[in-house]
């Protein structure tokens, strides 16, 4: 099974949408290899409510960093300091 | 006269996020360190302590995915016509030129880029590398298939929504497949290097390790923003690792600040000119002048190139490699990862290694040697030298040539046989 693969099962089992699990997909690439295996890695073995946590925030990054919205990083960060807390 | 609306100078927004998104990154590691060491003072668990600095790991990597992520270059290709709201909706500027000067440029770098993507001989070698990788071909070959579908669908579309599409069209093919376009980006991107680290390397430092690196053209340098002596030894379960080269990949299109950073590790004789200047060329000019890596070639070429490598891969006349044929292999074996996975990166160590075999040819002293032995008598260079010297040379175009050959009036398009530039 490839990384991408392994990407899509567990976006899949998280009820992460077809055009979502796109975005990762490509997005994935931005990784060097090695950093993608780590990474994939570390979502296999955390909750899929995190995977839906995760979908989101990285839908919201996207629109933050190609936006310049300051009040969307403050909410961000604010949803981020609750989440590791 | 173009009559587009507005017309006002605006800063880049690619540019000013990309700047926002950095400073969110750091502003972000600073916050959940923050969090997740308050949380560990007031006693959390070893289990829960560690699934919450994963959760911090994932989501400072999915801010590192969308600074560097593929998508991006749409997003610049689309830069100026879309605005994401607040709310999470977008807007689209809609720009209808009805210069018929800049109607007709359009349309004609539309058609280009359909006749490019149309090309028999470049479907073949996309075939051909998506039967060896599968999936795990570069992501490149995507953005290929999504400019495909662009280019399609025109018929009975009116003549207005033809003329905003070709505009799109257009911009893409500047930004990617446009080679005079490419190098003269590439040009305004004047850099050397930051050399560092290297006064803990016996007998070096970061000035002559400088010197040795200035030995390579700069134009194969200008995409690279660090070079790092680390002295410490790096090694994986099967060998050890004489470099890293952390690329951006194709986001080196981009014309924003950042560049790819390179890491040079302790390793057997380091120190000695010889081998230091084998380990640059292997993770600076190999490894930042890939396919995948190089900001000065056009997607024609990146396919073109990756196809080539990848036949003198599977290549029966090819000489072995320890590194590559054993060593990468045994690797993925023993870790069960994937077998395309692997052909894909030992194409792109295959590259880097070839360019640290034959280093020395490459340098500005040595190289003139070769180039007259490759115009005198090519059957008795060896074949991975040529293929090393065609490549090397479509990235070494300066932007000062592109810049000339329209002056007199000639293609502003050089990929294919610009004078004096390939053998």
């Amino acid at each position: 099974m490839t990384l991408k693969d392994r990407l899509a099962k567990l976006l899949e089992a998280a009820g992460v949408s077809a055009e979502d699990r796109n975005m990762w997909s490509r997005s994935i690439d931005a990784f060097p290899f090695d950093r993608a295996e780590v990474f994939v890695y570390v979502l296999e073995r955390l909750g899929k409510e995190d995977t839906a946590f995760f979908n989101e925030n990285l839908k919201e990054k996207f629109a933050f960093a190609w936006t310049m919205e300051p009040k969307r990083l403050m909410d961000i960060l604010g949803k981020e300091k609750a989440y590791v807390a | 006269m173009s009559h587009r609306t507005p017309e006002r100078p605006e800063p880049d927004p690619s540019a000013e996020a990309r700047e926002r998104a950095e400073a969110f990154a750091a502003e972000e590691d600073r916050v959940l360190s923050a969090q997740i060491g308050k949380s560990e003072k007031a006693g959390a668990g070893p289990e829960t302590a560690t699934r919450r600095r994963w959760k911090k790991a994932v989501l400072e990597g999915i801010t590192f995915m969308v600074l560097l992520s593929p998508l991006a270059p749409e997003s610049f290709a689309q830069r100026e016509r879309t605005t994401m709201l607040p709310d999470g909706t977008m807007r689209v500027r809609v720009e209808i030129k009805t210069d018929p000067a800049d109607v007709k440029a359009d349309k004609k770098k539309a058609n280009e880029l359909r006749h490019m993507l149309d090309d028999k001989q470049f479907q073949k070698q996309i075939a051909r590398i998506e039967e060896v990788y599968g999936g795990a071909a570069p992501h490149f070959l995507r953005l290929v298939a999504s400019e495909e579908n662009d280019t399609r669908e025109f018929e009975g579309v009116p003549e207005s929504t033809k003329i905003v599409r070709n505009g799109v069209l257009a911009a893409q093919y500047d930004l990617l497949w446009n080679k005079g376009e490419i190098i003269k980006r590439a040009g305004e991107r004047r850099k050397t290097p930051r050399v560092a680290g290297f006064e803990a390397l016996p007998g070096w430092s970061d000035k002559k390790a400088a010197s040795l690196l200035g030995d390579f053209p700069p134009e194969l340098l200008n995409n690279v923003d660090e070079v790092r002596y680390v002295d410490e030894e790096e090694s994986t379960v099967v060998y050890s690792v004489a470099g890293q080269a952390y690329s951006i990949g194709i986001q080196g299109m981009l014309p924003h600040k950042k560049g790819n950073d390179a890491t040079i590790y302790r390793s057997e004789g380091i120190g000695k000119r010889s081998v230091l200047l084998e380990k640059l060329a292997h993770e600076i000019v190999g490894h930042e002048n890939d396919w995948e890596t190089s900001n000065r070639l056009s997607m024609k070429e990146r396919v073109e190139m990756l196809d080539e490598i990848t036949s003198w891969l599977l290549d029966r006349q090819r000489p072995r490699d320890e590194y590559i044929d054993e060593k990468i292999p045994q690797e993925y074996k023993e870790n069960g990862w994937d077998e395309r996975e692997m052909k894909y990166r030992q194409a792109r160590e295959l590259w880097a290694r070839i360019i640290e075999g034959h280093a020395e040819k490459f340098t500005s002293v040595y190289y003139p040697e070769l180039k007259r032995k490759i115009e005198n008598d090519p059957a008795a260079v060896p074949q991975d030298v040529l293929l090393a010297d065609k490549w090397l040379n479509e990235m070494r175009i300066p932007a000062y040539t592109v810049a000339s050959a329209e002056v007199r009036g000639e293609r502003s398009d050089i990929a294919e046989g610009f004078p004096g530039q390939r053998p």
